[in-house]
């Protein structure tokens, strides 16, 4: 059960990447405006630099890891370009390319967002996978799949969430999300045999995006869960999280 | 009431010679004799993602050790900075006790398996090149791993906490080889006392960056 839930979050990003990576297959050509690029031979800082290009050099951008690009000069050697080294670097048109590549726009961080939680759970142990997709800078929408590890009882769970950024340039920026779902409650093999439930779930949380780096968030959350039950109460849990985060 | 219909009539019988003024302007005289550059949608294919397939031998506390399969994802964040979740399988063996007792085994063969999931942020320490013989010169890293996940093991599901240390190797650009060292650690009291049990895990395995 928890794993189908992890395997599909997978899928879906996945998918969504192959999208975007399939829709346009040219390789753009730039002409360096800085003075010198230097090309190294990895995409890391420590790799050593063995070609300099020159201020007018053709370059061709070839791909991109992290925030380095490997390039191609017109004689034809290659290598990897820091991306805030090219940041001048026109495109055929003359404008610099890193306004007119999102991928290499520095100040864009992308639209989505996947990452991982860990915390606790109404006292228990608690883990999440999530994804968001951010429609604009305040506003996202984001899937998540939890797995929690009690004494008592375990259980697993998904909701969807919509979530509201208001200061989203802030570096420690503050959010609130309210979303619903499922989960289903397994007692410990361990006690008296119970049968498993499945409930539905209400739940409304605020957290603080911390700013590690321009895609790189950590993430400390608190949410309050309803958990409709077919009894006559519904139990409500209290859950405290922190975790990481990637855009892309 | 009279006033009011006057008054609409007024601001209509106005703005309708404004109207017609605004479009007379519009009409183009001169073309531009500008041959337009015909703007492609730039694109740039990021390879951060990086998945794959491992092998190897898993060593189940008190459960002996046995092979492990599994699948990586990981997604590179920074040069130095990575994300990665893995699932695995993989089975506990016979204790020792229940090998020298002879008696009924402990657990069904269905509460053997031993299943996990980690999710782990992974950083580059040791970012460098190797070099085979004169000729050849690949990239390498040497990362160190830490995350959380589940095990799920003798019929229940455990909080599982995994350190670890690998050592990246890429023939080319897309293409690495991964060996690697984990400890999946977790409380249980399948014995009945809780205690910590220590699964340590090494593994190979290949993967592509796309």
């Amino acid at each position: 059960m928890k794993l189908y839930f992890f395997r599909g979050l997978l899928a879906i990003s996945l998918l969504c990447y192959s999208f975007t990576a399939s829709a346009d297959k040219e390789k753009p050509y730039a002409t360096v405006a800085e003075a010198y690029v230097e090309l190294h031979t990895g995409p890391g800082r420590g790799y050593p630099i063995f070609y300099v290009a020159e201020r007018g050099e053709k370059i061709l951008l070839l791909k991109m890891r992290t925030t380095w690009v490997k390039v191609r000069t017109e004689r034809g050697k290659e290598g990897w370009v820091k991306l805030a080294s090219i940041a001048k670097t026109l495109n055929a048109n003359g404008e610099p390319i890193t306004a007119t590549i999102p991928q290499l726009d520095l100040n864009n961080r992308g639209n989505w967002e996947i990452g991982f939680m860990a915390g606790d759970f109404g006292g228990t142990d608690v883990v999440t996978a999530y994804t968001a997709y951010h429609f604009t800078k305040n506003l996202s929408l984001e899937l998540a799949a939890s797995e929690n590890f009690g004494n008592v009882s375990s259980g697993s769970g998904a909701t969807l969430s919509i979530a509201h950024q208001p200061f989203p340039k802030w570096r420690i920026s503050p959010y609130f999300m309210i979303g619903g779902g499922v989960r289903k409650t397994e007692p410990r093999a361990t006690l008296v045999s119970t049968e498993d439930r499945d409930d539905n779930v209400l739940a409304v949380g605020a957290g603080f995006r911390i700013y590690l780096a321009r895609n790189f968030t950590a993430r400390i959350q608190f949410k309050k869960h309803t958990i409709l039950t077919n009894r006559d109460d519904d139990i409500e849990v209290e859950e405290w999280k922190i975790g990481l985060s990637a855009y892309f | 009431m009279e006033n009011w219909t006057k008054r609409v009539f007024l601001i209509a019988g106005l703005c309708l010679p404004l109207t017609a003024v605004a479009e007379e302007d519009a009409v183009q005289v001169i073309e531009p004799d500008l041959e337009r550059r015909e703007i492609k949608t730039a694109a740039i294919d990021t390879e951060n993602f990086e998945i794959g397939p491992y092998a190897g031998a898993l060593s189940i506390q008190d459960f002996n050790s046995s092979e492990v399969y599994g699948l990586r994802a990981a997604y590179h964040v920074t040069e130095n900075a990575f994300i990665e979740a893995t699932y695995g399988r993989s089975e506990g063996d016979l204790t020792s006790f229940e090998r020298l007792s002879g008696g009924s085994p402990l657990l069904s063969d269905e509460d053997r398996e031993f299943t996990y999931y980690d999710l782990s942020l992974g950083w580059n320490v040791l970012p460098g090149e190797i070099f085979i013989g004169s000729k050849y010169a690949f990239n390498s890293s040497v990362y160190f791993l830490t995350g959380i996940g589940g095990t799920e093991f003798a019929g229940d599901n455990w909080f599982t906490v995994n350190v670890g240390a690998g050592f990246r190797l890429l023939f080319t650009d897309w293409l690495a080889l991964r060996l690697e060292v984990r400890d999946h650690i977790f409380d249980r009291d399948t014995f009945g006392e809780r205690e910590t049990a220590h699964n340590i895990e090494i593994t190979t395995g290949f993967t592509v960056f796309f």
